[in-house]
């Protein structure tokens, strides 16, 4: 505890890297913590603040980090610099804006190759809401291709910012590190906030350690919170004792108090992370404060799909799994949900794509678990012909036509940045999935700023990828979601061997549904393995076919020549089909692989021009 | 080497269940030598130059049968019933090297059971004119009881595209020259599904070849193997099979053919007449021991399943018996009986309880219980009193169902 030097409010800076994937974030963060000893060269990793084996492995920040560093200036001053990393990724806008409400400054990492990205744009304007201090900062300069004065003029264009002072940066190669720490003692304001006033913490994570419990990290805004204070988390209206304080130094490192414009953790023994809400603040429960800190609600999720094991006797091993990931995913919901088709499994919540592929990476890699994932779906607003509203998250669930009044779907508000010459090529797949112009920006003479709004559920469908491809990868995009608005949607269902599959049931624009239907029972003609008797593929609205294909029943597998007694070959052979057979499910007596449940999700838009 | 004499005592350690018959009775020995290299073989063959690798070939060989044989003295005391030369063709060795081989293997192998199977493979072109006739007269007089002629197709346009060296006319020859030597166990190998071949081609394939004097017929599918001219073909694009729906009516073609010739299907790609059964296949089958000698040859001796090195050069300069193994693979007690289920059920009459119950000590259903019921509900397996088999129509899928006789644990 004595170790950990403290200063004076007015040396402390609070700051965060905003910076597009790949830009150079977690490189540049850990080349400040070398530079200023955080970290020795014994215990150095690549990319410290990259904990998540799946972090490191995609070079993206999921759950954040934080880390006090202690710089000695210049001016020959001793500061505390508190970095407060951010996730990277569109799901995870909510956290990031929170991070950056607990800092006072940030640095924009811009790769000199590159040019502003959508994503960085959207997480400049966040900061620039929260009165943040940004500090410009040309990475990788090195490189051939680089063009640092078209990216100065580019940050200067497209943000308003000035760039004449943008630090000129190598992560890679340690270029520019000292001139960036300097900056952020220079420009980036200390913290405000009265230490004596009534406490007001503002959590902006948290996670689940095993023996102190819950975690928060948090900024403390004003007053001073010490170990032993009752604490009060105002949105919850929980009340706990704290049981621990600490920084991250970058270990954790145990401290007494921690006061206005400083950056910390706290314990308290809560039991579940859902009581920890990103965005709430703590005060003391004996002498609470008058206002919450500004800005919080309840992250919500927008993406939903089954996740059921392929073997029904791991359903409790998924269970036991999805409740640990729920201990450090607050944003994580699931409840148990049956399947004709798949059994038993769960329905669950995510903020977004990526965040679903998170989960069902993190649980068949940390768990072992084989999953069927099926469609993502969003939240449906369902007006019935008696009056009743329902939500409706799951397409099996779809009331039946004859009672719907009308159905109203998730629409978001999507900033695309693209190169001119892409620009057709992007305002054609938006008028494909159904999206409402809103506008159109030259940011710069080469850089087109277009604004439409989606439905979600198209999206969610293969938005991703059809962008990078039709853009050759130079489309950046970032959404928020906007409204609901009433839509002509019918629910689709797919019958295999006669018998519909719940989990492939999807919900369609009436408009595309031939479309859809069609492409969906080719895919899955490919996908379902030829078996022992033939099985007819259909799609339908109601009790109309309006698709239909075959697969063949299975003819030969074996007639070929057993050589000599070589039964080691043979038994591999069995062994690979038997190991094949594992990953399908069994509906009824069709075996169906896993891809066919998300093939829902890739089949080609089908008609270009008819669709 | 586990001790041989232990295990013919019938000693309980003895996990794979060969007690009483734990000695191999039924040897393979590989001959690698072949004219030239047909564009779908797969197999260990040599088509370089007879001089010196004939002789060097017997020579490793030699030293193999002592290796393997050493714990004998060299000369393997219990009766052989099944002797096969394969290959390669056995036949395109010299005389004075197969004089030779024979020499070896009667030292090696002294004792014959009443009736020993002496199986030859040979090729059309080795068996016609009158060197062909010396050659089939030498073989009978020197105890050769079944000859197995690849004959592949009598199309001639096929046989060239294959890479093989002969016509359909002179398979037809070899055939009845064989016989005409006093060859009555006589197998013709043939191959379906081949490019551009149509399912008229294979009938007139299959009739030309019950048209013969032969007692036994093995048709298979061709497949297509990577490392091969067809391999690189169809990865190209330029291979024209013709689709499963059609190699599996021509499947359905020759079985009923057989049937109507007299022949039983007795396994799923064999046919035989009453008598003409290939006993050392059948030892394959029914899970039996057996040694293997020669480059890639594979065995299954005192519980190990072995395979020896491919490349003749390789298998030639080998000095111990590691150097002659790439792969020595022990088989414990689930793996045979996984092993003698998914061998088994390739014959037509399955996998009887008896054998079963005398080899492992416990019964099919208590080991198989749900899975035998479950197939059984889905018509995949027929089982009566007499054991467990696939039916008729079954057959052509049967690696579907043979898998689920493997166990889930491993």
């Amino acid at each position: 505890m004595a170790d950990i030097e403290r200063v004076p409010k007015a040396k402390i800076r609070n700051f965060s890297i905003i910076a597009h994937i790949d830009h150079g974030k977690s490189t540049l963060a850990d080349r400040l913590l070398e530079a200023t000893g955080a970290i020795g060269e014994r215990e150095k990793e690549d990319q410290f603040l990259d904990q998540l084996e799946l972090e490191k492995e995609r070079g993206i920040t999921i759950k954040l980090n934080t880390v006090r560093l202690h710089y000695r200036a210049k001016d020959g001053e001793r500061y505390v610099l508190n970095l407060i990393d951010t996730p990277g990724h569109v799901d995870f806008t909510y956290e990031v804006s929170r991070s950056l409400a607990a800092c006072e400054g940030a640095l924009l990492v811009v790769d000199a190759t590159q040019g502003i990205e959508a994503q960085t744009l959207a997480n400049v304007y966040l900061a620039l809401e929260n009165d943040l201090e940004i500090l410009p900062v040309i990475n990788k300069i090195d490189l051939p291709s680089a063009d640092p004065e078209r990216v100065k003029r580019e940050i200067e264009e497209v943000i308003g910012l000035d760039a004449s002072e943008a630090v000129l940066a190598s992560a890679k190669l340690g270029i520019g590190v000292d001139e960036i720490l300097e900056q952020i003692v220079a420009k980036i304001p200390p913290p405000a906030g009265d230490p004596e006033a009534p406490l007001r913490a503002l959590i902006f994570d948290s996670f689940y350690d095993p023996y102190r419990g819950v975690v928060a990290l948090i900024r403390v805004k004003d007053g001073t919170i010490r170990i032993g204070d009752e604490i009060l988390f105002m949105a919850t209206g929980k009340v706990h004792a704290v049981t621990e304080l600490g920084v991250f130094a970058p270990r954790p490192t145990s401290v007494e108090e921690l006061s206005a414009g400083e950056v910390g953790y706290v314990a308290a023994s809560v039991k579940t992370i859902a009581d920890t809400r990103v965005g709430d603040t703590i005060t003391h429960a004996r002498r609470p404060a008058a206002e919450p800190l500004p800005g919080y609600r309840k992250v919500l999720p927008v993406v939903f799909a089954g996740l059921y094991p392929v073997d029904s006797d791991d359903y409790d091993d998924l269970k036991d799994a999805l409740e640990k990931l729920k201990l450090n995913d607050a944003a994580l919901t699931f409840e148990p949900e049956t399947s004709q088709a798949l059994g038993f499994g769960f329905r669950c919540g995510f903020l977004g794509l990526l965040h679903m592929e998170v989960v069902q990476e993190r649980l068949e890699r940390e768990f072992g678990l084989h999953l069927i994932v099926t469609a993502p779906s969003v939240v449906y607003r369902v007006k019935l012909k008696n009056g009743e509203v329902r939500e409706v998250d799951n397409p099996s669930k779809m009331p039946d036509a004859g009672l719907i009044e009308a159905i109203e779907e998730p629409f978001i508000r999507a900033t695309i940045l693209v190169p001119n010459d892409h620009v057709g090529a992007v305002m054609e797949l938006c008028q494909e999935k159904r999206g409402v112009f809103q506008s159109m920006d030259y940011l710069t003479p080469n850089r087109v700023q277009l604004v439409y709004d989606l439905p979600l559920a198209e999206v969610v469908f293969d938005f991703f990828n059809q962008l990078k491809s039709r853009t050759r990868g130079y489309a950046s995009f970032d959404y928020e979601l906007a409204d609901y608005r009433p839509s002509n949607l019918v629910k689709m269902d797919i019958l295999i061997n006669g018998e519909p599959v719940d989990a492939l049931s999807v919900i369609v624009h009436r408009d595309k549904a031939y479309y859809r239907g069609r492409a969906l029972v080719e895919k899955l003609k490919t996908l379902i393995p030829r078996q022992l008797f033939e099985i007819p593929i259909q799609a339908a609205i109601g009790s109309r076919v309006i698709a239909r294909e075959t697969v063949k029943a299975l003819r030969k597998n074996v007639l070929a020549k057993c050589y000599g007694g070589d039964v080691t070959r043979k038994r591999k052979l069995l062994e690979k089909q038997k190991e094949g057979k594992k990953r399908l499910k069994a509906i009824g007596s069709v075996e169906i692989p896993q891809e066919a449940f998300i093939a829902v999700l890739q089949v080609d838009e089908g008609g270009r021009n008819g669709g | 080497m586990p001790d041989p004499g232990a295990v013919e005592r019938g000693a309980t350690a003895d996990p794979a269940g060969f007690a009483p018959e734990a000695a191999p009775r039924h040897v393979y020995v590989h001959v690698p030598f072949c004219g030239a290299k047909c564009h779908y073989c797969d197999f260990a063959v040599f088509v370089g130059p007879r001089t010196p690798w004939e002789a060097l070939y017997l020579e490793a060989l030699e030293r193999e049968l002592a290796l393997v044989l050493a714990p004998y003295g060299g000369a393997y005391p219990f009766p052989i019933e099944t002797l096969y030369l394969g290959g390669g063709t056995p036949t395109a060795l010299s005389p004075a090297a197969l004089e030779r081989l024979f020499d070896l293997l009667e030292r090696a192998f002294p004792r014959r059971a009443p009736g020993m199977e002496w199986t030859v493979e040979a090729n059309p072109e080795g068996l016609v004119g009158d060197e062909g006739r010396a050659l089939l007269r030498w073989l009978r007089g020197r105890g050769t009881t079944r000859l197995s002629i690849g004959v592949q197709t009598f199309d001639d346009a096929q046989l060239s595209a294959l890479g093989r060296r002969h016509t359909g006319r002179e398979a037809e020859a070899a055939v009845l020259a064989a016989r005409e030597a006093g060859f009555v166990h006589l197998s013709l190998d043939l191959i379906y599904g081949l490019p551009g071949q149509t399912f008229e081609g294979w009938t007139a394939d299959v009739r030309r070849a019950f048209g013969l004097p032969i007692d036994h017929l093995s048709a298979y599918a061709l497949e297509v193997a990577e490392a091969t001219r067809f391999g690189r073909m169809q990865a190209a694009g330029a291979l024209p099979l013709p689709d499963d729906d059609r190699v599996v009516e021509m499947y359905a073609f020759v079985a009923a053919a057989a049937r109507d010739a007299g022949f039983e299907p007795y396994e799923v790609s064999n046919f035989a007449r009453p008598g003409g059964r290939s006993r050392h296949n059948l030892a394959y089958w029914n899970n039996r021991p057996y040694f293997g000698f020669g480059p890639g040859a594979h065995g299954y001796a005192f519980g190990v399943r072995t395979a020896n090195v491919p490349s003749l050069p390789r298998y030639v300069r080998a000095r111990t018996l590691s150097e002659f193994r790439t792969e020595v693979r022990p088989v414990g007690r689930r793996e045979a009986i996984e092993e003698t289920m998914f061998l088994g059920l390739r014959l037509a009459e399955g996998v009887r309880r008896d054998a079963f119950r005398r080899r492992f000590g416990v019964d099919l259903e208590d080991v198989y219980g749900p899975v035998l019921r479950r197939l059984e509900a889905e018509g995949l397996i027929v089982i009566d009193a007499r054991g467990i088999r696939l039916p008729e129509a079954v057959r052509p899928v049967m690696n579907a169902v043979l898998a689920e006789f493997l166990f889930d644990d491993r």
